[in-house]
């Protein structure tokens, strides 16, 4: 079987079946349109290969909530069915059971596994050892990987306020407070705070060229000089001109031991610096 | 009614969201403090190694991660990540847009490296 598959993947390769399948069923995939499922053709006679699909790389391979494949897997799989000449009939499991699935003959193909791509393998950008983490599956399982029939890029699925709590966010964040304090040099904490709402962060604050708070959204923190603690001090490089921002990890700050993630940037008062902080739950 | 408002929840979703990513690297979001929800799969696991080694960042930094769940699928990650248990899924681009698309409160991150996609065959 794993040749006529290759044959056949190949084959849709050339002739453009399967960039035109991944185009109608992936990468033109309407946000709210749900996968169509593509019934495999019913040849007479023929062996009837049992598929494995798991439906955790949607849209890739999806299944609909009453657990029935549809979309890019039911669209390939009738396709190279039809070309390699055997029947189709699907079943649903769990990714982790593929390899047993195979081993014990519950299914004869499992429509998805990860390979690392030839060209990354040999890419001068990648400094770590590929192919160490590249499996040869026929030593571990007793199955076979075919061609592969598609690729795409690694990906990651992240909360927003994760996204939000990054070192760019936050460094840009910190500019647009530096741009706020300077146009705002007598700002009292009550304006401080609503502008920390506005920005959508829990602290703001500006230090002078002393490494004294000047300008907060906390009036008890004004006075407080970065010098007299750990974690503020990590900052007072910019304010000798040794760097010029600093995106801090969450810390305990100086003030009250509160967790809380800061990004700080040269700006907002002559030669000092601003500084935005989110508190980390 | 209900279509339409999901579908306007989207449109805002989408519009807020386009600028955020432009701007964010997945190296920033990979840090000590970033825990990955892996779904078991012996490649993914690689890739998370790999993150672990300060391997798959953008830039080629070396930056540690924190804590890993291994989750058995796309579903119990995403319950972990709405849970607050987790903050990072990792997976195929179209996946993490497809998901992220779908689920208020998620974005997704495109990274660099492509991984083919096979089909494991009964030996």
């Amino acid at each position: 079987m794993l040749e006529s598959v290759n044959t056949a993947i190949a084959d849709m390769h050339t002739d453009g079946t399967l960039g035109a399948l991944w185009n109608s069923n992936v990468a033109e995939l309407g946000i709210n349109d749900e996968p169509v499922a593509v019934v495999p053709a019913v040849i007479e006679g023929a062996q009837t290969v049992r598929v494995g699909v798991s439906g955790d790389i949607p849209p890739l391979d999806y299944t609909s909530v009453d657990g029935k494949p549809a979309g890019y897997n039911t669209a390939v799989l009738a396709e190279i069915a039809k070309r390699a000449g055997f029947n189709v009939e699907f079943v649903y499991m769990e990714t982790g059971a593929r390899f047993t699935a195979l081993s014990t003959g519950r299914i004869d193909l499992f429509f998805w596994q990860l390979g690392f791509e030839r060209d990354v393998l040999s890419s001068d950008t990648f400094t770590g050892d590929l192919e160490a983490l590249t499996k040869d599956l026929q030593d571990v399982v007793p199955c076979l990987r075919s061609e592969p029939y598609a690729s795409a890029k690694v990906g990651w699925v992240a909360r927003t306020d994760v996204v939000a709590r990054s070192d760019s966010a936050l460094l840009e964040l910190a500019r647009e407070a530096a741009a706020w304090v300077a146009a705002h040099p007598n700002a009292t904490p009550a304006e401080v705070q609503a502008y920390c709402a506005e920005l959508g962060v829990d602290d703001v604050c500006a230090v002078d060229a002393s490494g004294a708070i000047a300008i907060s959204n906390q009036a008890a923190n004004i006075g407080f000089n970065f010098a007299d603690d750990e974690q503020s001090a990590a900052f007072l490089p910019i304010l000798r001109n040794e760097i010029t921002e600093l995106a801090q990890p969450a810390t305990p700050r100086g003030v009250d031991g509160a967790m809380y993630r800061y990004a700080g940037v040269a700006g907002g008062i002559d030669g000092g610096l601003t500084q935005v902080g989110m508190r980390v739950e | 009614m209900r279509k339409l408002f999901t579908y306007l929840l989207t449109v805002i979703l989408l519009v807020t969201a386009v600028p955020a990513m432009a701007q964010v690297l997945p190296s920033d979001i990979i840090n000590s403090e970033t825990r990955f929800a892996i779904v078991n799969s012996g490649e993914t696991q690689s890739l998370l190694e790999a993150v672990r080694n300060g391997e798959l960042t953008r830039e080629g930094t070396t930056k540690g991660i924190g804590e890993s769940i291994i989750v058995q699928s796309l579903t119990e990650g995403l319950l972990m990540l709405s849970s607050n248990r987790a903050d990072v899924i990792l997976t195929l681009s179209p996946t993490a847009r497809y998901v992220a698309a779908r689920n208020l409160g998620l974005m997704s991150v495109e990274g660099v490296y492509a991984l083919d996609l096979c089909m494991l065959i009964s030996n």
